[in-house]
């Protein structure tokens, strides 16, 4: 195991929380790797192979642990392949298998492969982000890399009240549910609906709360504010790294 | 009880590509809808509601987030959620609405991995220009017509417009996924189209009901526009 710090090769190690590739070095990359990824022409498996390799080779060397990611794609790429099983059934190439009116193709299911691994190969590369960078630190990365000040604050400020919204909308769901207002499947669609509405009103009132709340602490509009970029070993290290596997997998996809 | 999510219109990665010159023309297309869309959203959002707009789009994103997460019945023995669109825009305005939409997609994509990073463009084109910027739109035109004082225009106009813009968003959607070649496209908008006109009829209802409870409690968060309601909710306009 490699420790922080534990050798001179792990200053090179992009993806730790500490001492690694800074936060948006990592968003960067992980956007080149997704796009290199999502735009890779379809049936491509030594390009996503490679790719793969690449992205397990930074699990392994990052600090997160496997079974933390593996429990996140369990969840994650169930709604993904739900979307994509609808290529599975594509009429192209050799019947391969057929039960009832359901048949399957050579040409859908290379397809469905392709796409699935896309969409587990996108998710791997996200989650590493996600799992390895703080919401604050996504954020300030968002700011240096020049994405409108104001998108980036409003982003900030839904991630900082989500939590309290989604516990009132589960509070008032829990309240209808004690009161057995939800067994009728009318009466179910109509608390919904009232449920909404009562929670949009306490929303509106809290913003106008927060807003009020922000004035009396001296804010006045946005500040502008520059963080200088500074490249650090785990950055180059990172992009060369991010860069040169989509690169050799091209190659390696065009030579076999 | 199958979970139908309206999230079916939430592409992941991988479904549009620039493989051909057409997916390519639909991949950029959107991107620069998209991006166009959030920068108009911006500048409109900040004049209407100059230092307001940081907190109160912050918690209204927030409230589409956890409104999404609240699933009801719909027919065909199937539950769906709200995918809040028109509701937005309705509340909001288009730009607000729009942009309020635009932020619980970036959201979902890059901090949850739900919906891709790659088609962002995609699916904010077609669930925060189609869906909201349309339902909007559609919405008004209907409540001009009938009466824009009248509570039966807004009933009327929401609900129809509600049902619509999920039906033309699917329809969006479907186009983008078959014309890029990666599903069959008449397969693709036969599914899309039949789903949604059902899920559309939940969209629809939930959308009326919430209205419904809006204006029994709050009737100027309905007939007043946004920049006119500042205080409203700090109880000085009663």
């Amino acid at each position: 195991m490699i420790l922080p710090g534990a050798s001179p090769i792990s200053t090179w190690i992009p993806f730790r929380r500490e001492r690694g590739a800074q936060p948006w070095m990592r968003v960067l990359c992980a956007t080149i790797a997704v796009f290199a990824i999502a735009l890779a022409p379809q049936q491509q498996g030594w390009q996503l192979t490679i790719i793969g390799l690449g992205l397990l080779l930074l699990c392994g060397l990052s600090s997160v642990s496997a079974l933390h990611i593996l429990r996140r794609l369990t969840v994650e790429l169930g709604f993904g392949l739900m979307l994509v099983l609808g290529t599975l059934f594509r009429e192209q190439g050799d019947l391969l298998w057929q039960w009832s009116g359901l048949k399957i193709y050579q040409g859908g299911l290379l397809l469905f492969c392709s796409l699935a691994s896309k969409v587990l190969l996108s998710l791997i590369a996200l989650n590493l982000l996600t799992l390895t960078t703080s919401q604050v630190e996504l954020l300030q990365a968002l700011k240096q890399l020049k994405i409108p000040p104001l998108l980036v604050a409003i982003v900030g400020s839904m991630l900082r009240y989500l939590a309290v919204l989604l516990e009132e909308a589960q509070t008032l769901q829990r309240a209808a549910q004690s009161r057995n207002l939800l067994l009728s499947r009318l009466v179910h669609r109509r608390v919904v609906g009232m449920m909404i509405g009562s929670l949009f009103i306490r929303t509106y009132d809290r913003g106008d709360r927060i807003h009020q709340a922000m004035l009396s602490r001296g804010y006045s509009g946005l500040v502008a504010e520059k963080i200088p970029i500074r490249w650090t070993k785990p950055d180059i290290g990172l992009i060369t790294y991010t860069i040169g596997v989509s690169l050799v997998s091209m190659g390696v996809e065009k030579v076999l | 009880m199958i979970r139908c999510s309206l999230l079916a219109m939430h592409m992941p990665d991988g479904y549009l590509h620039a493989t051909t010159p057409i997916a390519g023309m639909i991949w950029l297309g959107t991107w620069g809808l998209a991006l166009g869309l959030i920068a108009l959203c911006l500048k409109r959002v900040q004049a209407t509601y100059d230092d307001r707009a940081v907190p109160l789009m912050g918690v209204c994103a927030a409230f589409i987030f956890a409104a999404q997460m609240i699933n009801f019945p719909i027919p065909m023995g199937t539950s769906g959620h709200l995918l809040g669109g028109t509701l937005a825009g309705v509340l909001l305005g288009p730009w607000a609405g729009s942009l309020v939409m635009a932020v619980v997609f970036l959201v979902q994509a890059l901090f949850f991995q739900d919906g891709g990073l790659t088609v962002l463009g995609a699916n904010i084109v077609n669930m925060g220009l189609v869906g909201t910027f349309g339902g909007y739109y559609l919405y008004k035109g209907i409540r001009r017509l009938i009466g824009r004082d009248r509570w039966t225009g807004v009933m009327l106009g929401a609900a129809i417009a509600g049902w619509v813009s999920v039906v033309m968003a699917s329809l969006f959607c479907a186009l983008q996924i078959g014309l890029s070649g990666t599903v069959d496209l008449g397969l693709v908008l036969g599914a899309m189209l039949f789903w949604h006109g059902f899920i559309g009829l939940g969209e629809a209802v939930i959308t009326l009901l919430a209205l419904d409870y809006v204006r029994r409690l709050r009737p100027e968060l309905i007939y007043k526009a946004p920049r006119d309601r500042s205080g409203v909710a700090s109880g000085e306009m009663g």
